[in-house]
């Protein structure tokens, strides 16, 4: 069960880099960072000049998951990833449907995700859609 | 089924101890909270780090000489928190 495009919206969100790909509010779309904390309906996202505090809901955001020994080494490397992300974004596939499409790179996949999947309680996000034995 | 919480649990107990050497002491706060949340949910264990080095009382995690005490007594350690709970642990 590690951290897949399938297990994201279930997953951990702190600590992942993220990208606003679309949002109501234009203004927002194109903040990205590093997701620091995370609400009921927000995600607060760590970027060079302090924290956002972006609404989950009407939101897609585009995170980057990287196996765990390249998020230790991520703070260091920030700059270079960063440039890494804008050449490999034509790699993206289009997102399916149910608004959970995948794109991989050499050591980085892209999952696009709706934001009202995300729309949970942090500690809550992780049981729904689980099949548990004591329902 | 619950690979999912304990793999949030095991990262959210390094996000805790980076955010907590980086001064971000009440955002290590929040994360060992949602750590001890999940494991409550998921009738999981908390890793060792966490119980060792978090205060009962207050969540905070505990960075030894910044805002822990630590001291050895007869057979345990006491750690002492910033917000003046204790914990004992044996050696």
């Amino acid at each position: 069960m590690t951290l897949t495009p399938e297990t994201l919206p279930r997953h951990e969100l702190v600590g992942l880099p993220v990208r606003v790909v679309d949002s109501p509010d234009t203004s927002q779309v194109g903040i990205a960072g590093t997701v620091v904390s995370e609400t009921t309906n927000t995600l607060v996202i760590e970027v060079v000049s302090g924290t956002k505090r972006v609404p989950k809901g009407g939101r897609r955001f585009e995170f980057r998951l990287i196996d765990e020994a390249a998020a230790r080494v991520r703070r260091t490397s920030d700059a270079a990833s960063t440039t890494r992300r804008r050449d490999r974004k034509g790699a993206g596939t289009a997102s399916q449907p149910d608004s959970r499409g995948g794109a991989t790179g050499e050591d980085a996949a892209y999952v696009t995700v709706d934001g009202d999947i995300l729309l949970s309680r942090p500690a809550l996000r992780s049981e729904n859609g689980v099949e548990s034995q004591w329902r | 089924m619950s690979g999912i919480a304990a793999e949030r649990i095991d990262r959210l107990a390094s996000l805790a101890a980076a955010a907590a050497r980086d001064g971000e002491g009440d955002r290590a706060r929040e994360y060992v909270r949602l750590a001890r949340r999940i494991a409550e949910r998921n009738r999981l264990r908390l890793p060792r780090e966490l119980v060792r080095f978090t205060c009962d009382d207050c969540d905070a995690y505990l960075v030894p000489g910044r805002n822990a005490r630590t001291r050895l007594r007869d057979g345990h350690v006491v750690t002492t928190c910033d917000c003046g709970a204790q914990a004992r642990h044996p050696y």
